[in-house]
């Protein structure tokens, strides 16, 4: 083969688009590009520009929904709560639904399906859109109405957006939805990659989960409503048969966080359960005890925990005597430090503007790899974090050595 | 590719006939160039011989395509992973931008030269370039940038309406 006849396998079709474009004279370059060209630059469009291009022509709708978008993460939650573009002075309901269509969160669009206060038939949607790290919100809320309840209002769009996309979803995160609510997303059950769930309703915790393949649940939260956690100390008691029953997909959970809940694990299953983040509830219900916990951390010191834990949370009561010696017994640990840390944040930070809250800190190493870890106790709970490992984008970082 | 080979030029021939003396090492941003390359036995070869015909490109796109591949044909190699590859249109970076400054004629013909000749990364600047000019617009101004015909109906105008009623602003 010699060059012309190289070239020529696939200059034919663009040398006639060229020649096309030399000869019109107003411009016709969108048009006359190959569609696969068409469809890559639509892939890089944000969704709101997808949608708007999809109005101009036939074809460029027919190229939209052939690319379709991706979705990268849903969060759906069904609360009472205030708007404040709504009524900053009342509490209405509403469903409120996130969606993000990149893994930057620069690109998404939360709808808020509000309901008219003793009007079941009046709804009102508030609709925000972020394009490209700016929001966009639409002006006229009170225009946008719709003559059904707001929970038909919210299923309808619900059913057209995942009909519209035909990607993976990344992650799904439902909290404390309705029934009928988070029935629109069985059908799309194989479709998404991570499922998060925050609910203190075990029926409903147990209704996903038999329909969920197994390994799907990266996240699980039992967490109660914004009104219940005003009620104190609620706490749901999760029985050794439940846990049994949810232990297939609670093994593959990266995070597990039971805040509003007592687990009946047993010694063996808490041993075993060492995933990336732990938090739980013990009380006087627990079959658990501050033996099991000092167990848990001598595993981590001998190097027998996997790779990718970061952090145990267990919430208890350590005034009572004892507590903290038992803990520890047999754990070498160094550095005790006094903290007046005030704000209650998630991570240490190199400038430790951001912290664990305050208590009392000591640190504790990996014989195996050399590692460190925090152990915080403060009246209501312990927390034992590996330092010096980025999670969660940040590095975790290890309290101030004491001078 | 051997070090004589990366130093030495090649000859392509634009559609309008010029001839640019290239660098191998700076063309070899271009897919198309290498396969051709590789597969006639012409890379270690010290003299290429004749031209490459480049029958799609014009001299004037050629040029710009060599200057682009001239200024990054340093830049290190990106990984070709399609799937996580994030599809962002604000980081193009300053010098690629004002090298994108050029009429819709140009940035159309860029891109089909871009895709003929397999040059990722200016496939990839441009087309986000494309992109970025409809950003914000609406679906009459994109008609306008583009110079769209609207050949809906007024029926298929309502049903599109309906299946976007959920999100459309």
């Amino acid at each position: 083969m010699d060059v012309l006849e190289f070239f020529s396998q696939f200059a034919d079709y663009e040398f006639e688009q060229r020649s096309k474009l030399r000869r019109c004279k107003l411009f016709h370059g969108w048009q006359l590009l190959p569609n696969e060209l068409k469809q890559f630059i639509i892939s890089l469009m944000s969704f709101r520009t997808r949608i708007r291009l999809s109005r101009c022509s036939k074809s460029d709708n027919l190229h939209v929904k052939t690319v379709g978008f991706p979705i990268f993460y849903i969060c759906i939650e069904d609360t009472v709560r205030i708007i404040e573009e709504f009524n900053e002075n009342e509490h209405v309901q509403v469903i409120h639904l996130s969606i993000h269509f990149d893994t930057v969160g620069e690109d998404l669009l939360v709808l808020d399906y509000i309901q008219e206060k003793g009007d079941a038939t009046k709804c009102y949607l508030l609709r925000h859109y972020l394009e490209s790290g700016e929001w966009i919100n639409n002006k006229e809320m009170k225009s946008v109405y719709r003559k059904e309840d707001y929970r038909s209002t919210a299923l309808l769009d619900i059913h057209q957006l995942l009909n519209q996309s035909k990607s993976k979803i990344k992650e799904l995160n439902v909290l404390m939805t309705s029934f009928a609510l988070q029935s629109i997303f069985v059908n799309s059950l194989k479709r998404v990659e991570r499922f998060h769930i925050e609910s203190v309703d075990l029926q409903y915790i147990a209704w996903w989960i038999e329909k969920m393949q197994p390994g799907v649940l990266k996240h699980l939260k039992i967490e109660s409503s914004k009104v219940l956690i005003e009620l104190e100390d609620y706490k749901v008691k999760l029985s050794a048969d439940f846990i049994e029953y949810i232990s297939k997909q609670l093994y593959n959970c990266d995070y597990i966080d039971m805040i509003n809940a007592v687990p009946m694990f047993t010694e063996e299953q808490f041993l075993n359960l060492n995933r990336e983040s732990l938090f739980f509830h013990i009380d006087s219900r627990s079959i658990l005890t501050t033996s099991s916990i000092n167990k848990f951390l001598k595993k981590w010191v001998r190097g027998e925990l996997p790779a990718n834990f970061v952090e145990l949370g267990v919430y208890m009561d350590i005034t009572s005597a004892g507590v903290v010696t038992d803990i520890l017994n047999g754990i070498s640990w160094f550095e005790s430090w006094l903290g007046e840390f005030f704000q209650r944040e998630y991570l240490f930070c190199e400038d430790f503007i951001e912290t664990y809250g305050d208590g009392i800190f000591t640190v504790v190493r990996n014989r195996a790899n050399d590692m460190e870890a925090i152990l915080r106790f403060n009246p209501t709970s312990i927390l034992f974090v590996v330092t010096g490992k980025a999670y969660h984008g940040k590095i975790l970082h290890r309290v101030p050595r004491v001078c | 590719m051997t070090d004589a080979a990366q130093e030495r030029s090649i000859k392509l021939l634009s559609s309008d006939n010029e001839t640019f003396q290239v660098p191998r090492n700076v063309i070899r941003l271009s897919n198309t160039i290498n396969t051709l390359l590789q597969d006639l036995g012409l890379d270690d070869e010290e003299d290429a011989g004749d031209a490459i015909p480049v029958q799609n490109v014009t001299s004037t796109i050629l040029k710009k395509v060599i200057a682009w591949c001239q200024h990054h044909h340093e830049d290190p190699v990106a990984a070709d992973d399609s799937d996580s590859r994030e599809k962002r249109t604000d980081d193009i970076s300053s010098w690629d931008v004002e090298f994108l400054k050029v009429d819709q004629g140009t940035l159309f013909e860029l891109i089909l030269a871009a895709n003929y000749l397999d040059i990722k990364g200016l496939l990839d600047v441009s087309c986000k370039t494309v992109a970025n000019m409809i950003k914000g617009k609406s679906p009459e101004e994109i008609r306008r940038t583009f110079n769209i015909k609207n050949d809906f109906t007024p029926e298929e105008e309502e049903q599109i309406r309906k299946e976007n009623a959920w999100c459309e602003d």
